[in-house]
């Protein structure tokens, strides 16, 4: 169980990697945001990210510092970091959760930013031939997102209850 | 309450433009006619069923050479490629809708998507028409359905 | 066991689609064929071994329909395995292919969508889930 282990946790506009067996990566309450896992089974590296939006083109100097906040600045330097701790990116299961619409109504989110991130992020997998395991997105629940470094199981917590993805 | 033909049309194409390429659209709400600089990239795709009719995409060139490039991976498509892309995605927009008018049961033959340039106008008045917004641009649908009661099917 | 596939569809972009999907849902790829359609199609299949055909409904001189038909007909590639890509969304036309022994893929597909149709179609079970596969590495940016 989650006590048991130690929780490493990813912050909003942050990726985090490891390889430590007894830790578990969680980021907490994805709204329009969405969590990017990857994970390794042989190498058992693992990494998170927790992304806000889609795209880095409209402050390219923010960026520059904090790559983690875009989808398309983020994703690349989620799986390059896991290259330097052993993963292999043919090996690697990749999952994805959020891209919620909290407004409620998504007719009225004049915004769509959980639904850009979502098509962001499926873009650059196509572009970079890596394939999606699963994902559960949309919706207006917010997710918080677990993955265990030892068995690269990733557990998914809404207000109404918890399930495997 | 039943949904009219410009919202059926608009959600096959979003759904569309979505899954296949990756791009958000919403539609504009009170669409006017595209000028001549926006309609630089045109596919005609006709149907024929139960009734009969066409479906009509134009775009600005840039766009059509961005559906291409998503839909490719990243390859700089050819203007071949590029109008083969576009006329893919006007097969796929007439798959979604055309049940979601006429239901799943009835068959429709559909034919191959052809460029609009240089093809005579359709002889008939357009049954519903949708511009849709994106962030490379708009994207312009018309479609033709002939002599078909909207109003009792819808 | 590496799969032969045959890919026909009218548009060379969709060929191209279906070939990276291939490439990317875990299957272990021997050949892949293409074809524009039907015609094209029964003259590859008749010169090289295909262990499964995807196969467009709209194409031009032969559609995906009739290049079904002629595949049953035929001793040589009646066990073939058929899955139809398509956009078809005619239920009565999809019962008529499938009766013919054919799956049925609707487009847009994904990836997985398509290693989910082939896997079941080999009587192969779908993994354990997590979605472990050996893939080629040819991404430029990661
Ligand atoms: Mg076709």
């Amino acid at each position: 169980m989650v006590s048991a282990t130690k929780l490493l946790v990813v912050g909003m506009a942050d990726a985090k990697h490891s390889r430590e067996p007894g830790q578990t990566l969680v980021t907490y309450a994805l709204g329009s945001c969405i969590a990017l896992v990857i994970y390794d089974p042989v190498a058992k590296v693992g990494g998170m990210l927790h992304a806000m939006l889609p795209q880095s083109s409209i402050d390219p100097a923010k960026a520059e510092v904090h790559p983690a906040v875009f989808v398309d600045t983020g994703v690349p330097l989620l799986f390059l970091e896991s290259y330097k701790l052993g993963a292999k990116k043919e090996r690697l299961v990749v999952k994805v959760a959020g891209g919620a619409c909290t407004h409620g109504d998504p007719e009225k989110d004049m915004f769509q930013i959980g639904k850009r991130n979502v098509l962001m992020l499926k873009k650059l997998l196509w572009t970079n031939n890596v394939p999606l395991a699963a994902s559960d997105v949309a919706g207006t629940e917010s997710r918080t997102v677990f993955l265990d470094l030892e068995t690269g199981r990733i557990r998914i917590r809404t207000p109404r209850g918890e399930h495997e993805l | 309450m039943a949904m009219d033909l410009e919202t059926k049309l608009y959600q096959s194409a979003a759904r569309t433009f979505e899954e296949v390429c990756f791009l958000l659209t919403l539609r504009e709400p009170g669409p006017e006619l595209p000028a001549a600089s926006e309609r630089e990239i045109g596919v005609r795709i006709g149907f024929d069923g139960v009734f009969h009719g066409a479906l009509e995409i134009t775009c600005p060139a840039s766009i059509a050479e961005h559906l291409a490039n998503s839909m490719l991976g990243g390859d700089k498509p050819t203007a071949q490629q590029r109008q083969d892309a576009f006329g893919e995605i006007s097969n796929v927009i007439t798959g979604n809708l055309l049940p979601s008018i006429a239901g799943d049961k009835l068959v429709f033959d559909v034919t191959a998507p052809a460029t609009l340039e240089g093809q005579q106008p359709l002889p008939w008045g357009p049954s519903a028409r949708v511009r849709l917004r994106s962030d490379e641009g708009p994207i312009d649908l018309v479609l033709y359905i002939e002599d078909y009661d909207l109003g009792a099917r819808s | 066991m590496k799969l032969n596939v045959m890919v026909v569809d009218d548009s060379a972009v969709m060929r191209a689609m279906v070939k990276k999907s291939l490439s990317l849902c875990g299957i272990e790829l021997g050949e892949v064929v293409e074809a524009a359609n039907g015609v094209e199609a029964l003259e590859k299949l008749a010169s090289s071994w295909v262990d499964l055909a995807l196969i467009d409904v709209n194409m031009p001189k032969m559609n995906g329909e009739e290049l079904l038909n002629h595949i049953r007909e035929d001793e040589a590639t009646v066990p073939l395995n058929v899955i139809v890509i398509s956009t078809e969304g005619s239920e009565t036309r999809i019962s008529r292919l499938k009766s013919k022994g054919a799956r049925f893929l609707r487009k847009p597909f994904s990836p997985e969508n398509l290693g989910n149709q082939i896997r079941e179609m080999l009587g192969e079970t779908h993994g354990d889930g997590s979605g472990n596969q050996a893939l080629p590495v040819s991404g430029p940016d990661f």
